[in-house]
């Protein structure tokens, strides 16, 4: 058997590497980048049109936890009357907390989030979109 | 002891930790919040009666999530419904009645000026901060008269 594999070996030919294969890695690193931001935006896109969506459909509810909160007033009257507020500043902090509009808050915030990450992903694919493709491989001498 | 703060694992980690430190002190925060609303809520309406005779009751609204949305204890901005010696009444902008106590040591202002008991009048704008007792009143610490009627 060991006899035999010298002259076997020796009738494949060298291997050879195609010459564009860097460019096709390249290109194909490149694919699977944009593949994974074009996934990553429209999981951003989904939330934020979820966000939307809840606040629409809710949207009475919020609005009245808004015009009905006191969190406004009790910041102002900290600014009117700051020596009483402060010396009881526990009890001024235990009311801003509970007149914080929480729902309405988070809606916004969840919204805010997914927008400006769709905004950020948007931006990144559009660069790498951008980019001019590089003929990596070596020219054949 | 560089290499280790270097270690990606040891930061995500740290920021793991973090995280959950952020997370479990924002949750205690709303637990304690949302307990004292409870507290000062079931001696609010406990003493519904005794306090407003024969009103409507609790008409507060409802959030997004369908829990009701309870009237807090350290403050009510509103309209001065009564004025009954050391206790008035002020209906806060959710709609709902409070009752409010005034002591000796409650600051009571208008404008730059300081006022008196007999300056609370029924219909006033007012503004008060205080705490809540178990009776589901506000001990005022400050009263602030928006307008004279």
């Amino acid at each position: 058997m060991d006899q035999n594999h010298p002259p076997l070996l020796s009738r494949l030919s060298e291997p050879e590497t195609p010459p564009d294969l860097l460019d096709r890695v390249m290109g194909a690193i490149r694919r699977a980048r944009v593949r994974r931001l074009r996934v990553r935006f429209a999981l951003f896109v989904s939330g934020f049109a979820a966000s939307v969506g809840y606040a629409a459909v809710n949207w009475p509810l919020l609005w009245e936890e808004i015009r009905t909160s006191s969190f406004v007033e009790f910041l102002l009257l900290a600014a009117s009357d700051p020596d009483v507020v402060f010396a009881n500043g526990k009890d001024f902090a235990y009311g801003l907390l509970e007149a914080l509009p929480l729902e309405a808050m988070l809606a916004a915030f969840a919204g805010a989030f997914f927008l400006l990450a769709a905004v950020v992903l948007t931006d990144a694919l559009r660069h790498i979109r951008r980019m001019p493709h590089i003929n990596h491989s070596v020219p054949s001498t | 002891m560089n290499e280790l703060m270097k270690s990606k694992l040891v930061q995500g980690i740290l920021i793991v930790l973090g995280g959950l430190v952020l997370l479990s002190g924002a949750f205690a925060a709303g637990v304690d919040v949302g307990e004292r609303k409870a507290r000062h809520f079931n001696g609010w309406s406990q003493n519904y009666d005794r306090m407003f005779g024969d009103r409507r009751g609790f008409r507060g609204g409802k959030t997004p999530f369908g829990a009701p949305s309870l009237p807090g204890g350290h403050g009510v901005f509103g309209k001065v419904l009564s004025v009954s010696g050391q206790q008035i009444v002020v209906q806060g902008k959710d709609g709902v009645e409070q009752n409010v106590l005034v002591a000796s040591s409650t600051a009571i202002r208008i404008g730059r000026e300081e006022g008196t008991p007999e300056d609370i009048r029924p219909d006033a704008e007012a503004a008060v901060f205080g705490s809540p007792n178990d009776q589901g009143q506000i001990e005022a610490r400050l009263i602030r008269i928006f307008s004279r009627p």
